[in-house]
């Protein structure tokens, strides 16, 4: 293997891997990144046996073939060099792999390529799912927050994507919260009319995957044959796989409010920065915090407001005051104000609406002006133990 | 009175004499003569677990409110249970029992059913056994126990309940008639203080007048419960002595539909109800399970069983309902249509666990401060929250 490339595209490959480097495994191997000059380019892979990357990286290949190399040590020093030429060789004896550039070298000593594990590939599969990368983006912020990061329940770490209709949902829950969001899927630019049987997907990839995507394009979601593993393609040059997260996903529909009694709706700022001064006093008494919805005066003079309190056990309480349009009557709620300061964190729409039906139902909070967005997040309030 | 062949059958029936307050004297000595009262805090609701005979000359009983028993007998002693040293006498009193009888049935840490050999000519009194079981308790513990010995359960039980304290009394084959009928009907298991009101109003004060009475006439009053009534004033009752009590080692509903069902719409409807009831009884007894199993009979009665294991233990009624949802549209319904229509429809909820020793996996968790988080997907809390 021998080969010359720009730094600059091997430094992002090598950190666009890296993700998928196991940190702390039983298994050596898992702690190298795969190369492979093959057809033109530079194959870099790297897995955890969970998620799998792949990247391809323009290069001037003199000679094909494969080897491994330490992550870490590849990629330090890769950083260190200019932004200019590299050569990579591997050395006729043993694994050794040498990096230079015009002034440095460093021969670094892999392990034999066949020890690595084989990344699945998505040949023969079900056909694609398409999505924009701006979409999956933001369907993933909106939604792999909410699931499980505990495996008590390995179903609630996984997110649920189900294509149907046309159109991409994404749910994630844990025991209390609950967000779903839905985009179209695309063909060609054109709507698709795609169905495929729903997957769950482990949340952390798709945390994992939201860090590697590049700045728009193209994802296409294609399920394993034997479907337990979910590949997403971007553009020509980057590939993830991941194991699917078997069982059976709540049907969470019945979960999602069917009517509400009051609504308020107000500035998301206003709300967050609200929902943030009452968990500093809120984080010593179980994050609880109670929401009241106070209806405006008749007069139209004074507005309806959203009033969250919360007390600190022996050191204070607060109150908060924010104005908002209320619709329906007055209502109070408690709510665990995590699930709250967590949801307004990944909002970018300028308003948001919160609507209830009663303190010991389901709240629900939407984005406000967001065209076409259809999200949810459903939160199970708490409430005395009486 | 003919013996029967096989010999007569004897139940004993063990309690220990109020045992949670036996064994605080017992521990501590200066307890002896004074009101002790173990159970829960009389400033904040609690509630009386047992008194020893001192308190209860002063009308203080088991399950009565603490703050009651406390203006009742204000200088009693209140202690609270320690259960781990009630179990550890509990289990060597189980074993001495354990050698006296054929099968034990334990009720509860402190009360027993033993089913001792028949009786049969020459074979070992039943007197004399009760007798050695009380003395090793007494002398291998320091504990008294009263025991009963008749025909069956209920009589044993009766027996050893008149017998207290210190008590051990022998109902013989054919005297059943002369115990049972001059006892007040109260005192016959299954007759609470509602039931008593009505048996005596129909001038049915003894057991002698329930039996004097036919098993239509009960039955016209009280349904199921007066045919149940009826044979034990008669001295009937073939419960047997049930060597393994354990926790149920499942939880389920079934029903069988009048009309056979064709449609899967319709069977996933009652699934649905199905798995929430299993749901509703399951958080009833705190317990969990991981494996969810669909029943169906069919129309020419063959019985056909498919299950899931769930990823973790719940009773969350919505995730019963949807694994249950799932085994029935992917296993059941290709083979619906033609001849197999369903006849009957169960839901089991099996590999139970005690929803206390799996704190994360339960549908609600205490938040502290008083409050409780309850579970997005227990949707029968926000049902009953509604209603």
């Amino acid at each position: 293997m021998k080969l010359t490339c720009k730094q600059q595209d091997l430094a992002r490959g090598l950190s666009t891997v890296s993700h998928a480097v196991s940190t702390r495994s039983t298994l050596p191997i898992l702690s190298n990144i795969l190369l492979s000059a093959e057809n033109g380019r530079l194959r870099l892979s790297a897995t955890n046996l969970e998620i799998g990357i792949t990247c391809w990286v323009p290069a001037n290949i003199q000679e094909e073939g494969t080897t491994t190399s330490p992550s870490r040590l590849l990629t330090d020093f890769v950083n260190t060099l200019p932004p200019a030429d590299v050569s990579l060789a591997l050395q006729p004896s043993g694994q050794s792999l040498k990096v230079s550039d015009q002034r440095s070298q460093a021969t670094i000593r892999g392990m034999e390529p066949g020890e690595f594990p084989t990344i699945p590939t998505a040949d023969g599969g079900e056909p694609p799912l398409t999505v924009s990368v701006s979409d999956l983006r933001t369907m993933i912020g909106e939604v792999a927050f909410a699931a499980a990061t505990d495996d008590a329940r390995p179903v609630f770490t996984g997110v649920l994507a189900r294509a149907r209709d046309g159109r991409l949902t994404f749910a994630a829950a844990d025991s209390f919260r609950l967000a779903v969001r839905s985009v179209a899927l695309t063909e060609n630019g054109a709507a698709s009319a795609t169905t495929l049987s729903d997957m769950l997907i482990p949340a952390r990839t798709l945390s994992e995957l939201a860090k590697v995507l590049p700045d728009d394009g193209t994802v296409y979601i294609v399920v394993t044959p034997n479907r337990n593993q979910v590949l997403f393609r971007i553009g020509d040059d980057l590939e993830l796989v991941s194991t699917l997260i078997s069982g059976q996903f709540p049907n969470y529909e019945v979960i999602l409010p069917k009517s509400r009694t009051t609504r308020v709706t107000l500035p998301t700022d206003e709300l967050r920065q609200a929902a943030k001064q009452a968990s500093i006093f809120a984080r010593d008494s179980a994050n609880i915090v109670r929401l009241k919805v106070a209806e405006g005066q008749g007069d139209g003079l004074t507005p309806g407001a959203v009033i969250l309190s919360a007390t600190a056990e022996e050191n204070g309480d607060t109150t908060s005051t924010r104005d908002g349009t209320v619709d329906g009557p007055g209502m109070e709620i408690i709510f665990n104000v995590k699930y709250l300061t967590d949801v307004l964190g990944v909002l970018s729409t300028s308003s948001v609406a919160l609507e209830l039906n009663s303190p010991q139902q389901p709240g629900v909070i939407k984005p406000v002006g967001d065209e076409g967005s259809d999200y949810q997040y459903v939160i199970m309030p708490m409430h005395s133990t009486r | 009175m003919e013996i029967p062949a096989q010999g007569f059958r004897r139940v004993l029936h063990a309690d220990l004499d109020c045992f949670f307050a036996a064994v605080e004297e017992l521990d501590d000595p200066s307890l002896r003569g004074k009101p002790v009262i173990v159970g829960g805090d009389p400033d904040r609701r609690g509630v009386v677990s047992t008194a020893n005979y001192v308190a209860r000359r002063y009308g203080v009983a088991s399950a009565m409110a603490a703050a009651q028993a406390r203006r009742l007998c204000p200088q009693a002693i209140f202690l609270r249970p320690r259960f781990d040293r009630y179990r550890e006498l509990s289990r060597r009193v189980m074993a001495i029992l354990e050698d006296a009888v054929v099968a034990l049935e334990q009720v509860s840490v402190d009360e027993v059913y033993g089913e001792l050999p028949p009786g049969q000519p020459g074979c070992e009194r039943a007197e004399t056994i009760a007798r050695r079981i009380k003395s090793r308790v007494y002398g291998e513990t320091g504990l008294v126990i009263s025991i009963g010995v008749g025909r069956n359960k209920s009589i044993a039980k009766l027996a050893s309940d008149l017998s207290k304290p210190d008590g051990c009394l022998v109902v013989r084959p054919g005297q059943e008639e002369t115990f049972l009928h001059p006892l007040p009907v109260g005192r016959l298991n299954g007759v609470g203080p509602h039931t008593r009101e009505r048996l005596e109003r129909l001038g049915l004060l003894t057991v002698g007048d329930l039996a004097a009475r036919s098993l239509a006439e009960l039955e016209a009053v009280l349904g199921k419960h007066g045919r149940w009534l009826w044979h034990l004033a008669r001295g009937e009752d073939d419960r047997p002595v049930e060597t393994e009590r354990e926790p149920p080692k499942s939880i389920s509903h079934e029903n069988t539909y009048e009309r056979d069902i064709a449609d899967v719409e319709r069977a996933a409807g009652h699934v649905r109800e199905l798995a929430l009831a299993v749901a509703r009884r399951a958080a009833s007894k705190s317990m969990i399970g991981r494996t969810i199993t669909l029943k169906v009979k069919w129309s020419n009665f063959q019985i056909l069983t498919r299950q899931q294991v769930l990823a973790a233990p719940t009773a969350e009624p919505e995730m019963l309902a949807t694994a249950a949802d799932r085994i029935l549209r992917d296993q059941i319904s290709p083979l619906l249509g033609g001849e197999h229509a369903i006849r009957l429809l169960g839901v089991a909820l099996s590999g139970l666990a005690s929803a206390h020793d799996a704190a994360r996996t339960v549908w609600q968790v205490r938040a502290g401060h008083g409050m409780i988080q309850p579970s997005l997907w227990d949707v029968l809390a926000v049902e009953r929250s509604i209603l």
